[in-house]
């Protein structure tokens, strides 16, 4: 270049494309120099490519070519594999690492080191948390399987107490029991009860006839039908052998011998069924009525028992099979 | 045929493209074949983007006018089929040699 101007000129020019916030244009003066055009092409597109660099756009095609070109490129893919690499990381890809990027690796494969340390320490704190939820469900299910069998075992033990094992009939303790307080309750709305005891005709012979297990199996009998014929708050106990005892509530002296008299005639019709034969069975009753009245005075439940068994034996005497009634006398008081 | 092999040898546990592309920067490295770096991988449609600097193919070689590393291309082409079970064309659109000081290549599927 001859003309120390035009040097001038290009040099001016450089030094804006380098150091001005706008790119010049290039005058036609400088587009005849030779290269000038693609100089300055050159640089203007170096200037955008490290402008969107700047506002963090690595996307644009450098096509330029050359060392200072391929360093944009270098940084380019740098930049683009370091994003690359960070979208790996945001997706749970710890596994991810880089190198040969001075301080950028050093800082990136700590962060995600220490990314997947807090992760899988994490990850261990679940783990163990649920293990410790699953033992404790099964520690609750294992005690709450042993209470309800402990509950269940009382309830059989309660009922095994009260109840006699061959008929399921509330036993003699139980009897007495139930049947002092609803006679309480009788007194209180000032009605009448009866108390009445059975006895099964014949039984030893029965049992020396047919066997002991058929003997069971009549009383089983017995019970059964019997208890069919109460309502509900009548109340029906085995004292012993074949002996039982009912307490019929809310019932005068004629009700109470109807109540009985109802229960000994289905005795009588309903053969107990043992081994495909049918073998007949009879009963004899006792009745007696506890007037209100006498309710609370003296040791009440074992004078009826006592008046209602006379009335028994009157019954086994006249022909058994059938009821006879009795009437109550209060027990004297007991002088202290 | 040598992607292939690589394949077979080193990347047969990858199983998904991340996983890939971590085994090949590690094989990469380790066999002195290049530093490799994934730009972008875009599954959708089947394009990758990666560099490989200091290449085995043109790394210390002077500038010239033509781009070199054509076993690069070759390589990574058969890696990408093998994996993906499909074909590729992969193109080196930048040379260090060409003075663009990086080694960058574009794989495409062919045939969507």
């Amino acid at each position: 270049m001859e003309d120390p101007s035009a040097a001038q000129a290009v040099i001016a020019h450089i030094k804006k494309l380098l150091l001005s916030g706008k790119a010049p244009e290039l005058t036609p003066e400088l587009a005849e120099l030779p290269d000038m055009p693609e100089i300055h092409q050159y640089l203007v597109e170096l200037r955008r490519q490290l402008g969107g660099y700047a506002r963090g756009d690595f996307s644009a095609e450098v096509k330029l070519r050359g060392v200072m070109a391929g360093m944009v490129k270098v940084l380019q893919a740098n930049m683009r594999h370091l994003i690359w690499q960070m979208e790996r990381v945001e997706g749970g890809k710890l596994a991810q690492r880089v190198d040969f990027m001075g301080e950028f690796s050093v800082a990136f494969n700590s962060m995600v080191k220490q990314l997947d340390d807090a992760l899988t320490s994490l990850r261990l704190k679940e783990e163990e948390l649920l293990r410790i939820t699953h033992e404790l469900q099964q520690e609750v299910e294992k005690r709450g399987a042993a209470l309800s069998a402990l509950q269940k075992s009382e309830e059989n033990f309660k009922y095994l107490a009260e109840h006699d094992p061959l008929t399921n009939l509330l036993n003699r303790r139980s009897f007495f029991a139930q049947a002092e307080v609803e006679m309480a309750r009788n007194t209180i709305m000032d009605n009448p009860s009866c108390i009445a005891v059975m006895d099964v005709d014949s039984f030893k012979g029965f049992n020396d006839t047919h066997g002991h297990p058929s003997g069971d199996a009549a009383l089983r009998h017995i019970a059964s039908i019997s208890q069919q014929q109460l309502r509900s708050n009548d109340i029906m106990g085995r004292l012993g052998g074949e002996e039982f005892i009912f307490f019929f509530s809310n019932v005068d002296l004629e009700q109470g011998r109807l109540a009985a008299e109802r229960i000994r005639a289905v005795i009588a019709t309903n053969p107990v069924k043992v081994d495909g034969r049918r073998l007949p069975v009879t009963a004899s009753f006792g009745v007696v009525e506890v007037p209100p009245g006498c309710a609370g005075t003296g040791n009440i439940m074992d004078a009826a028992m006592r008046i209602a068994d006379e009335a028994l034996y009157e019954a086994k005497a006249a022909g058994r099979n059938r009821v006879m009634v009795a009437t109550f006398t209060p027990p004297e008081p007991t002088i202290l | 045929m040598a992607g292939r092999a690589f394949f077979e040898h080193h990347c047969q546990e990858a199983k998904d493209v991340n996983e890939l592309a971590n085994i090949i920067q590690e094989k990469f490295k380790e066999l002195s074949i290049g530093i490799v770096r994934f730009e972008e991988v875009d599954l959708d449609n089947m394009t990758f983007t990666l560099t490989v600097d200091e290449d085995l193919d043109c790394s210390g070689l002077p500038d010239t006018e033509e781009q070199i590393c054509v076993y690069d291309e070759g390589l990574i082409k058969g890696i990408l089929e093998a994996f993906t079970g499909k074909k590729f064309s992969v193109k080196e659109i930048d040379c260090w040699c060409m003075g663009e000081r990086t080694c960058r290549f574009k794989a495409d599927m062919v045939g969507k």
